[in-house]
């Protein structure tokens, strides 16, 4: 029984390893490539340097691009969840008519294209006259990143056991108090990785972001989508590495901030 | 108490509002112009339906109709594979360690795509570590890239972390009693595996597996950088027609026929078993 | 700022002061103060080389400031135009685009009364948009790999059993079938009309010797480097730039296709005057060496060649070479639709 056990955990341990190391493998490449001294995406570099950092922050716009784009997914990502989460708590917790109907509309921007998105609110978006380049970025990825909001929130709202809430309003607490005290506070882990996932998916997006941006509102996708017809900028390799160092550092925070906040 | 129940759930909705609102204005509405968009013709004039005419008699996007498909349906499986294993791991950690190995799972998406076609050409190609590898011990060289075994690997890194979430979930609201009540009664683990965890976390596998082909419908730069030349995805289609024939009624029909294609899936999975749990209710 | 290229900062500040003294009559210093135009280029290094060659020394000149956007687009255009929305005054545009978006009415004509130009060769002239630099496109191949055997030319590129090796063409129709019809053996004088059932057949032949249809230009030295394939169609830049770090590729410049860099202003820009100037700066022979020496591509004058620096000018296709194919879009602009569906149908089968 014994062994059993533990070749079952060697297995899987051996399984997840290689796997990991499959999720892993191309963006330590890319570090690897990163701190190369030559001005080319080549493999193995041919000597040590940081000339690419430096040149992501010195030539023009890749700054301006970086915090762009973190300004719009911050945006983007708060309203989608403010929109999403009351949503989800709507459909998980409701039983009104046309709730399933409601859910797949709430759903549906992953399922159309993002070229055809793009196209009708690129359209759309000049009739009625939005022309603040930065909101069109910020409502576009609302829309983009709600059904992962809504998605993920929704899971985690099932994992809420109802009898909790039912117990604290037969004990005389108020329908928004118990939202407040009670569903919230053990609803933190999702909407922290609901918004994480809508953050990465508005920091990443490029067709959507490409049509609807005005000029000089260049978010770092577009930057890196419009500078490839002719060549892939070495400086991309730079900018996965100080993203992906910068990704870490941000999640262990929120990891170690989750743990006080969770008794699992 | 009846009355109150049905206000109660009158409430409910309303907190759904202002999302659905905010759909309604900022994304039904212009959608509903990319089918108005469809139905007109190539040069104005009246509606008509001869785009779609075009594509469902023109060889080529029935072609390309079949490999997106394909595609997206072996993406599904074979992320499927890589993904849920991640997740089983991860369910079994504690909450610290599970939120560290997170940060692993979503590495990938800091890498743009371009780059990263560029990292799997060192990992994969024919001269790559991989093949240096293999070579070291005779075994001849594998073609693991340019072809769909490529387009695999492409498209599944990006899109296991949207598999591992919806797993995960699953499997962290299946009571453990279940599987120790099992295991008492003298189950193997692989017997406790395949009995219980497996059908038990089949909603969140169903979840996912809809975003994940849906997703994958949509994909087109992926295929085009680590696949073969027979490679080519609907979307591709709709980038053509959309940023270089200028023919909008013809990109607007495509894409048209792709939400068509989504949705049909989306419904066909929430008549499945466990599969509207994406949507909500009986998630376990 | 690192000195990415030494060479570069002294050309600029030389063609400057060249500027400030013998300043045409097109720009008056001042004359426009405060005024900005809306710029649309690919970026990368030819954004930067622009950035130094053309849009400083014009704001230094005249005034105007320049901002630039990302990604010239041909359905934004579009867009833009036809909802009264034109938000970009000038873009950079493909060969193909040209004849396209002046059929469609997305470009504003070229005011000739501003724009001198009399010089510059023909196939840099169009009604509707400026030629300011020439690109070269032809075989690209490995100086480590099969003893340095390489086909140079289009026939040989064709002839699978005398050049052994993996070849790479792109996965559009365009060039893709001039390509064809001069592996096939037409000068290149007669390539167009495009003979397209011929150049279907000659592709049909090369077909089992292509290893890749290639998505994206980088990759096309990409996987000559990492040995997925051997013989590449590529741009002289790309092959440039990677000999500059030593990396062991060569370029023939041999029967090679020959596109120009159009630049145009947005139909209904609200700076026409100042967009004209514009483009009238951008066909001055002086800013066209500068830009040629930052990017690699050529000049549309032909006397211009010569002024160039010796170490970029031997990057320069030789533009009065009659084995070397100019694009001709216009004959593209009406079969662009129909030949890429037949080209994108023939690839998957």
């Amino acid at each position: 029984m014994e062994t059993r056990i533990s070749g079952w955990r060697i297995a899987l341990g051996a399984v997840v390893t290689v796997i990991l190391a499959f999720l892993l493998l191309p963006s330590l490449i890319t570090a690897v490539i990163s701190f190369g001294s030559s001005n080319q995406i080549v493999f193995p570099p041919t000597g040590f340097s940081l000339n690419l950092f430096r040149r992501f922050f010195a030539e023009e716009g890749w700054v301006a691009s970086t915090w762009l784009s973190f300004r719009v997914a911050i945006w983007s990502t708060l309203l989608a969840l403010f929109l999403g989460i009351p949503a989800a708590y709507a459909l998980t917790r409701g039983s009104f008519p046309g709730r399933k109907i409601l859910a797949l509309f709430l759903l549906s921007p992953v399922m159309v294209p993002h070229v055809a998105v793009a196209l009708a609110l690129y359209i759309y978006f000049t009739e009625i006259r939005l022309t603040n380049g930065e909101l069109r970025l910020v409502f576009a990825h609302a829309i983009a990143t709600l059904p992962f909001v809504v998605v993920t929130a929704s899971a985690g709202l099932r994992h809420i056991d109802p009898a909790l809430e039912r117990a604290a309003t037969v004990m005389g607490a108020s329908r928004l108090t118990v939202l407040r005290r009670v569903t919230l506070p053990l609803l933190t882990p999702s909407i922290i990785a609901s918004g994480l996932f809508a953050f990465l998916i508005s920091f990443d997006e490029v067709v959507i972001s490409w049509f609807v941006a005005r000029a000089g509102d260049t978010t770092l996708p577009i930057k890196m989508f419009s500078s490839i017809q002719f060549e892939v900028s070495p400086v991309l390799a730079a900018i996965s590495t100080m993203l992906t160092a910068l990704s870490i550092v941000v999640c262990v925070i929120v990891a170690t901030v989750q743990k006080e906040a969770r008794s699992d | 108490m009846q009355i109150r129940t049905t206000n109660a759930h009158v409430r409910d909705a309303a907190y759904a509002m202002p999302a659905a609102l905010f759909m309604a204005l900022l994304f039904a509405l212009p959608l509903f112009s990319v089918l108005h968009q469809s139905l007109q013709q190539e040069n104005g004039g009246g509606l008509t339906i001869q785009a779609y005419a075009k594509i469902f008699t023109t060889p080529l996007f029935l072609r390309v109709a079949y490999t997106t498909l394909e595609v997206s349906i072996s993406a599904t499986v074979f992320s499927l594979l890589l993904a849920y294993p991640i997740a089983y791991f991860l369910a079994k950690q504690s909450p610290r360690r599970r939120a560290l190995y997170m940060i692993l799972v979503l590495v990938p998406f800091w890498t743009s795509s371009l780059v990263k076609s560029f990292s799997f050409m060192v990992l994969l190609g024919q001269s790559g570590i991989i093949n240096q590898m293999l070579g070291a011990f005779g075994i001849a060289p594998v073609k693991m890239l340019f072809n769909r075994f490529g387009v695999m690997v492409g498209m599944s890194h990006f899109l296991i972390p949207f598999f591992v979430f919806p797993i995960l979930t699953s499997l962290r609201s299946q009571p453990l009693e279940l599987a120790k009540a099992a295991a008492i009664m003298g189950a193997g683990k692989l017997r406790i595996f395949l009995r219980v965890t497996l059908p038990l976390s089949l909603p969140g596998v169903m979840a996912g597996a809809l975003l994940v082909f849906i997703l994958s419908l949509g994909f087109y730069i992926i295929p085009a950088l680590l696949g073969g030349r027979q490679d080519m995805m609907f979307a591709n289609l709709v980038d053509f027609y959309t940023r270089e024939a200028l023919n909008w009624p013809m990109a607007s029909a495509v894409a048209v026929l792709l939400v068509a294609a989504a949705a049909l899936a989306a419904m066909l999975l929430s008549k499945v078993r466990g599969g509207s749990s994406i949507l909500s209710e009986e998630g376990h | 700022m690192p000195d990415l290229q030494p060479l570069s900062r002294r050309s600029v500040i030389g063609g400057l002061t060249a500027t400030a003294i013998a300043s045409p009559a097109y720009i008056r210093p001042g004359w426009a103060q405060g005024k900005r135009i809306v710029i649309v280029n690919s970026g990368g290094a030819m954004g930067d080389a622009k950035r130094k060659a053309l849009y400083d020394p014009f704001t230094k000149a005249t005034g105007i400031e320049i901002v630039t956007a990302s990604g010239p687009d041909l359905a934004k255009i579009k867009a833009q135009v036809e909802r009264k929305d034109v938000e970009w005054d000038i873009t950079d545009l493909n060969d193909a685009w040209v004849p396209a978006a002046a059929r469609l009415g997305l470009l504003e004509k070229i005011d000739e009364s501003i724009v001198n130009r009399a010089d510059a060769i023909p196939q840099s002239k169009h009604d509707y948009a400026v030629g300011g630099t020439v690109y070269a496109a032809g075989i690209a191949f490995p100086t480590n790999r099969l003893g340095g055997k390489a086909p140079k030319t289009w026939p040989e590129f064709w002839d699978a059993k005398g050049f052994p090796g993996r070849r790479g063409l792109r996965n559009r129709v365009t060039d893709t079938l001039e390509i064809a019809l001069m592996g096939d053996g037409v000068p290149a004088s007669q390539v167009y009309p495009c003979d397209v059932e011929r150049a279907f057949k000659a592709l049909e032949r090369i077909k089992p010797a292509v290893s890749h249809w290639i998505a994206q230009t980088a990759q096309t030295v990409a996987l000559i480097q990492g040995n997925e394939t051997d013989f590449t169609y590529t741009y002289t830049t790309r092959v440039k730039d990677l000999q500059a770090v030593n990396v062991p590729i060569d370029y023939s410049f041999k029967q090679n296709i020959l596109g120009i860099g159009w630049i145009g202003a947005l139909k209904g820009t609200r700076n026409r005057d100042a967009a004209m100037r514009f483009l009238a700066f951008t066909m001055d022979k002086d800013r066209q060496v500068e830009l040629s020496n930052l990017s690699g591509d050529a000049p549309t004058y032909a006397d211009a060649l010569a002024k160039v620096d010796p170490a970029t000018r031997k990057w320069l296709p030789n533009i009065a070479d009659p084995d070397n194919l100019f694009v001709n879009a216009a004959w593209w602009d009406s079969r662009i639709e129909e030949l890429n569906t037949r080209f994108k149908e023939w690839l998957l089968t």
